[in-house]
């Protein structure tokens, strides 16, 4: 579903994401862990096209994200890490608005934003402005902008992010919802105890690079670690160290 | 067709419109210069008065599109400060499709804002010139569209220049252009009213046309992406 090859990106002479290589399969949950300005954000903003590659190859859904951004984009679900609503206007009428950027109809558009108020828990705060909502909520309402046209992969640029932890635990369990539906999700987090129960893959990836990238019981029975966190600190604390 | 568009602009007037510090800043914008200028305004091209034109230039290009300008100028750093520009961008639409859509925003509120001027002078002026009818119904109209692309172009390739005030001088520099075709041309061609009016809206198409194509060469995603 997502193949990475060689990938690098730089900005102005630095590397923020320097020759990575990785794969996702069809209906897995995969996790991009590493400490800030690892290069996750960077590495979600160039699979949804935000961003062009500055050399290596990216297939989304079988098409070069160099080459067909709109056809990717049509395919995918992006929830940036800073929720991406607008504040003034209610969570229909954010809802609302992008699902008409996927040129969704009228009519499929409201069953649909009904389905998703339900799923995500929100339904009664459905004529709320954004902007009176809690962290929880803005996310939850974010997730399901993400999901408006209903796609077969999704990009989560720090899902929980800000969020207390039962309201973290909430979304990650919605996630979790979301892979039984077989979506393919690729997403980056902190949470490594509840990334561990939900993902089936991670990369951990610091300074722009991969130091480790697999199946979570293989890297751990390689690392002989009993917890993603170990693993976490051994090969991220090792390439600090 | 132009769904998404529309959409663009749906969202772009609920957004402007939606908040009190947003509307009654344009109110009292538009409200002052138009109560002022009205009677006068009235008054020169009933009398038919040397100076007339002026007033009506002033009226007819002028307030239109500084609404337009007051509407539209912070469409792409609202965007940066909200934080949604990345989520548009991950939608499926293209760079020409956004631009248009905000654009579009901007000149539905200064075509109204003409549309209400027009109404007014039609009603109470006696005899309205050719050259007054052709700056109501082709140049004004033209000019909001053209000053618009500018300013939505300026704040697209540079979205700080709006925080500082700095592209209200935009669509401004483009009404000079327009004065300034409009002179040259009334040098060149004589004052025939019809011949003029038509080549100015002539020029100030292509300039709009080229304003877009510009637009579309520097629509900048990684830009956008990056300002946040």
């Amino acid at each position: 579903m997502i193949k990475v090859k060689n990938l690098t990106k730089e900005f102005n002479g630095i590397t923020a994401v320097n020759d990575i290589s990785f794969q996702v399969e069809e209906g897995e949950v995969f996790a991009f862990l590493g400490p800030n300005g690892a290069g996750k954000t960077t590495t979600v903003n160039i699979l949804s096209t935000l961003l062009a590659p500055t050399s290596g190859k990216a297939i989304v859904a079988g098409y070069d994200v160099s080459k067909k951004g709109i056809k990717i984009r049509r395919l995918i679900g992006y929830l940036p890490e800073d929720f991406g609503l607008y504040p003034g206007l209610t969570i229909i009428q954010n809802l609302d608005f992008f699902g008409g950027l996927y040129k969704i109809s009228k009519n499929e558009r409201k069953v649909r934003i009904e389905e998703l108020l339900e799923f995500f828990d929100i339904w009664e705060k459905k004529n709320a402005p954004v902007s009176t909502l809690s962290k929880g909520t803005k996310q939850k309402v974010s997730l399901a902008k993400a999901m408006i046209h209903n796609p077969e992969i999704l990009f989560l640029d720090e899902p929980t992010s800000g969020l207390d932890p039962m309201i973290a635990k909430e979304v990650l369990d919605m996630i979790t919802e979301l892979k039984k539906d077989g979506k393919t999700i690729l997403m980056t987090t902190h949470l490594l105890a509840r990334a561990e129960k939900v993902c089936d893959s991670v990369a951990l990836i610091s300074e722009g690079e991969i130091l480790c990238v697999g199946k979570i019981a293989e890297i751990k029975s390689e690392l002989k670690t009993s917890t993603l966190e170990d693993v976490y600190f051994a090969v991220i604390g090792e390439n600090h160290g | 067709m132009v769904e998404v568009e529309i959409e663009i602009c749906k969202k772009e007037l609920r957004t402007r419109f939606g908040s009190k510090s947003v509307v009654l800043p344009i109110l009292l914008a538009m409200g002052i210069p138009i109560l002022v200028f009205i009677p006068q305004l009235l008054e020169v091209m009933n009398q038919a008065e040397p100076g007339s034109e002026y007033l009506s230039l002033m009226f007819f290009l002028v307030i239109p599109v500084m609404i337009t300008t007051l509407v539209g100028i912070h469409t792409f750093i609202n965007e940066i400060r909200w934080k949604t520009i990345k989520s548009i961008l991950a939608a499926p639409i293209s760079e020409g499709e956004i631009f248009i859509g905000k654009s579009m925003a901007c000149i539905i509120v200064g075509l109204l804002v003409e549309a209400f001027l027009s109404v007014i002078v039609l009603i109470f002026v006696d005899d309205v010139a050719v050259s007054i009818l052709l700056l109501i119904f082709l140049i004004g109209p033209l000019s909001v569209i053209f000053t618009t692309f500018i300013f939505i172009l300026g704040t697209l390739r540079f979205p700080a220049i709006a925080e500082n005030g700095g592209a209200v001088l935009m669509p401004m520099g483009g009404l000079l252009i327009i004065f300034l075709v409009s002179i040259f041309l009334k040098e060149f061609l004589g004052t025939n009213p019809m011949l003029h009016g038509m080549l100015l809206s002539l020029i100030i198409t292509i300039f709009t046309g080229g304003a877009y194509y510009i637009s579309k060469k520097w629509f900048n995603r990684e830009r956008l992406v990056l300002a946040v």
